[in-house]
């Protein structure tokens, strides 16, 4: 039997945080292959944080924020991008897709847009297959 | 039986514990007590024969020791107190409890996932055309993690990879095409210092088979670390270990010997003050090889700092375990040593020991700068 995909999401505590919740009040199923990890801000998942993920085998990492203009904490998307290409660098010499790691921002109101973000991530790592470091 | 096995009394007996005298000379010798920190190895070792490892002192203490090596060299009684520190801490990562590691332990991390056998890894990017090098063959240049520090200390902007580069180019003068691995796997130095024996375990497993595949017999380094770990760990963990590991350091020596224009070197005019690792200096006792080599370049004038006659200062930092105010004054203390040699460049024979000296230099020294640069790279310009 094939294995499943395990996806990490590290989600926002603001807009995205009400993403999450509104897909709970909306009856929107999260895919069974994400776990759902709350931070404080998406620049608090660090480059050790996500080999953190990837070590413990995880086969994709969403990092969940806000928009630029929407950030609570003033730069949180733009350190969580930063933090991703210092990542996929690595990832790169680890011989890993660098597409494991990605970054999606929302509004609070955008529920819907993160089910189905939610499943094209899980999608795309399905195409990936497993993490050679999970195996 | 392994280590990770033996009990707490049998790891006292093994490192000569009981044979302390109370002297005191390895507190005298420790970097981390003499800037300042409450940290005395003979207390240490009291408590744990009195109290057993659960002492919070002793709990402080094994995570910031900096398993250097001073005071094994400076006992005279024999106690091995680094291995001491080693167990304690394998004690501690068996019994569940995580581990004090510096950059959000991202360097574990790596290793950890190099350990998988499915990897396959992309690392030799960094390797310029004219070099030459194999994919299979006898003797094998073995990187280490330069390529990963590169990326990881990116703000830096150290340029680690030209140890490496400037390696095999002097390899290619020696007329040796050493072959290089594209999945080359961590040498798990740190792992085992840091107490993760089982993690090791399965790494130098992995690592040692990927080796053997490519048809190497000997692995010639220019790490410290991973010269220390080849030689001396992995024959501890792998049955019938038979690969024969050089530094290049002994490479240069012998060929330096051989060659009778001295290898051609060119006039370098410089002033330089010399930094060795302890995996060379006190764990290896090959801390004269660094001294032979800067010699032997025509031009550079060496002034050794003071503490050299007594064995080199620390880094402040080894294994990736903790990085704080103590680990910053212990760099600051070796800066400012070196500034005060008035030399234009202080030479390193460890890519660690360049790294945190480079960071602590970038942050916190305002007594001036100082270009840190390593042996083989000196060596290689030299060569030019």
């Amino acid at each position: 039997m094939r294995q499943r995909i395990k996806v990490l999401a590290f989600l926002c505590n603001w807009a995205p945080w009400s993403c999450y919740t509104g897909m709970g009040e909306q009856w929107i199923p999260v895919p069974g292959e994400v776990n759902v990890i709350r931070v404080i801000c998406a620049a608090r998942v660090s480059t050790p944080l996500l080999l953190k993920a990837f070590e413990k085998g995880a086969d994709g990492v969403l990092i969940v924020g806000c928009r630029t203009d929407n950030c609570q904490h003033g730069t949180g998307p733009d350190l969580a991008e930063r933090n991703i290409d210092h990542t996929r660098e690595i990832l790169d010499l680890l011989g890993l897709e660098r597409e494991r790691v990605q970054f999606t921002y929302y509004l609070a109101h955008e529920s819907e847009k993160l089910s189905s973000d939610l499943h094209r991530f899980v999608e795309k790592m399905e195409t990936f297959g497993k993490s050679p470091v999970s195996g | 039986m392994t280590d990770y096995d033996k009990d707490l009394s049998l790891i006292i007996k093994e490192t000569g514990i009981y044979q302390c005298l109370d002297c005191g000379k390895c507190t005298g010798a420790c970097p981390v007590a003499e800037t300042g920190k409450p940290f005395s190895p003979r207390l240490a070792a009291s408590r744990v024969i009195e109290k057993g490892d659960s002492d919070p002192y002793v709990q402080d203490f094994i995570w910031a020791c900096l398993t250097c090596g001073r005071c094994d060299d400076r006992c005279p009684s024999g106690v091995k107190f680094s291995n001491f520190v080693r167990l304690l801490r394998s004690r501690w990562i068996d019994s569940g409890k995580p581990g004090v590691y510096s950059h959000g332990g991202a360097m574990f991390s790596l290793m950890r996932m190099m350990s998988s056998p499915g990897i396959r890894q992309n690392r030799k990017g960094f390797i310029p055309a004219e070099v030459k090098t194999l994919s299979e063959g006898k003797v094998m240049y073995f990187v280490g993690c330069l390529p990963y520090f590169d990326v990881f200390f990116k703000n830096l902007n150290l340029n680690m990879v030209r140890i490496a580069v400037n390696s095999l180019k002097i390899l290619n003068r020696c007329n040796i095409e050493p072959v290089v691995l594209d999945n080359e796997r961590c040498c798990g130095h740190d792992l085992f210092w840091a107490g993760d024996q089982k993690g090791f375990a399965r790494l130098a497993k992995e690592s040692y088979e990927d080796i053997k595949d490519h048809g190497v017999e000997e692995i010639i380094t220019s790490c410290p670390e991973c010269f220390y770990s080849f030689s001396e760990i992995f024959p501890q963990v792998i049955e019938g270990f038979d690969l024969k590991i050089t530094h290049i350091y002994e490479l240069i020596e012998e060929q330096l010997k051989k060659e009778t224009d001295n290898f051609g070197l060119k006039l370098l005019p410089l002033q330089a003050t010399l930094k060795d690792s302890c995996r060379l200096s006190y764990y290896k006792n090959t801390s004269q090889a660094l001294r032979n080599i800067s010699g032997q370049i025509p031009g550079l004038d060496i002034i050794e700092t003071p503490d050299s006659k007594i064995g080199d200062f620390c880094c402040g930092n080894s294994a990736w375990v903790g990085c704080g105010a103590h680990s910053k004054s212990i760099q600051m203390k070796r800066l400012k040593a070196s500034l005060a040699t008035g030399s234009d460049l202080l030479v390193t024979s460890c890519p660690k020991c360049l790294i945190h000296l480079q960071c602590t230099m970038k942050d916190f020294c305002d007594d001036g700068s100082i270009e840190i640069k390593d042996m083989v790279s000196l060596f290689a310009d030299a060569l030019d």
